[in-house]
């Protein structure tokens, strides 16, 4: 007697390739939303008082906020950016100004809820297969 | 608590003043945070990027958080920033270090000698190292 299992590797590769695509989209709106979030909970600033070194920047128009935009790169990488020059500045600090970073805290953030996040895309996918 | 893992990173990056070590490399210009106006070049600038988050594991608690070292040189000399980084490479990645309040605390190396030019005058190595510092609770 003998079994014949055929693998049907098309399809796999298939719904695991679009729940990875949806897995890609749903975190990076994750961090758009969680650096938006940073910069909103700073306090407001039309005092123009500098928040402390190492914390996030204080919100002042809000156009830092409102600046990050989503960039489609391939159907597995995305962008998230700003095309404001102080953005890097803020994040990074110079020589004379220090860092008040607002996207690497938030990375980490998103990096510890990631599998919460795109857990629903791969069981979608495990469904559609079964 | 994250400023004694800072205290304590700048006090092992300034430990050594031997000839051929960082600090001397450096004239002794390492900052936490910021450096004074108009500071002589080259000079490293230690800030936090991360708040340390507490993990307690089997009777321990550890401490793990994010700082970002930076290395200014004059613009015209770039060659010897690769050599003052690796100078701060071997003093950090994977050392061991004191801090207050905790038994140790170990440094890796997660981002390494990005560069971008500071101003007119500069050029900017910037690395980033993960600092974990750990205390037994029992």
């Amino acid at each position: 007697m003998s079994v014949t299992v055929n693998w049907d590797g098309d399809d796999i590769k298939r719904e695991f390739s679009r729940a990875l695509a949806e897995s890609v989209a749903a975190v990076t709106i994750d961090t758009q939303k969680e650096i938006t979030d940073t910069l909103n909970r700073g306090s407001s600033n039309r005092g123009r008082t500098p928040s402390p070194p190492g914390s996030p920047p204080h919100r002042d128009t809000g156009a830092l906020a409102n600046s990050f935009q989503l960039t489609q790169k391939s159907q597995h990488t995305q962008h998230v950016s700003s095309p404001l020059v102080y953005a890097a500045v803020h994040e990074y600090g110079n020589r004379t100004h220090p860092a008040r970073p607002y996207v690497r805290p938030s990375v980490e953030a998103v990096e510890s809820r990631k599998g919460e996040t795109i857990a629903p895309f791969v069981r979608d996918a495990v469904r559609r297969l079964m | 608590m994250s400023q004694q893992i800072t205290t304590g990173l700048h006090s092992h990056l300034t430990g050594d003043k031997s000839a051929g070590s960082l600090y001397a490399a450096l004239g002794g210009r390492i900052y936490d945070t910021f450096a004074p106006q108009d500071t002589q070049l080259p000079l490293m600038v230690v800030q936090k990027v991360t708040n340390p988050v507490t993990r307690s594991v089997r009777d321990v608690d550890k401490q793990d958080g994010t700082y970002q070292v930076d290395i200014y040189t004059d613009k015209d000399l770039g060659s010897s920033i690769g050599e003052i980084e690796q100078k701060l490479y071997d003093r950090l990645n994977g050392e061991t270090f004191e801090v207050a309040g905790h038994d140790r605390a170990v440094a890796t190396c997660i981002n390494r000698d990005r560069r971008n030019i500071d101003g007119d005058d500069a050029i900017r190595s910037m690395s980033e190292y993960r600092i974990q510092a750990s205390s037994s609770t029992s």
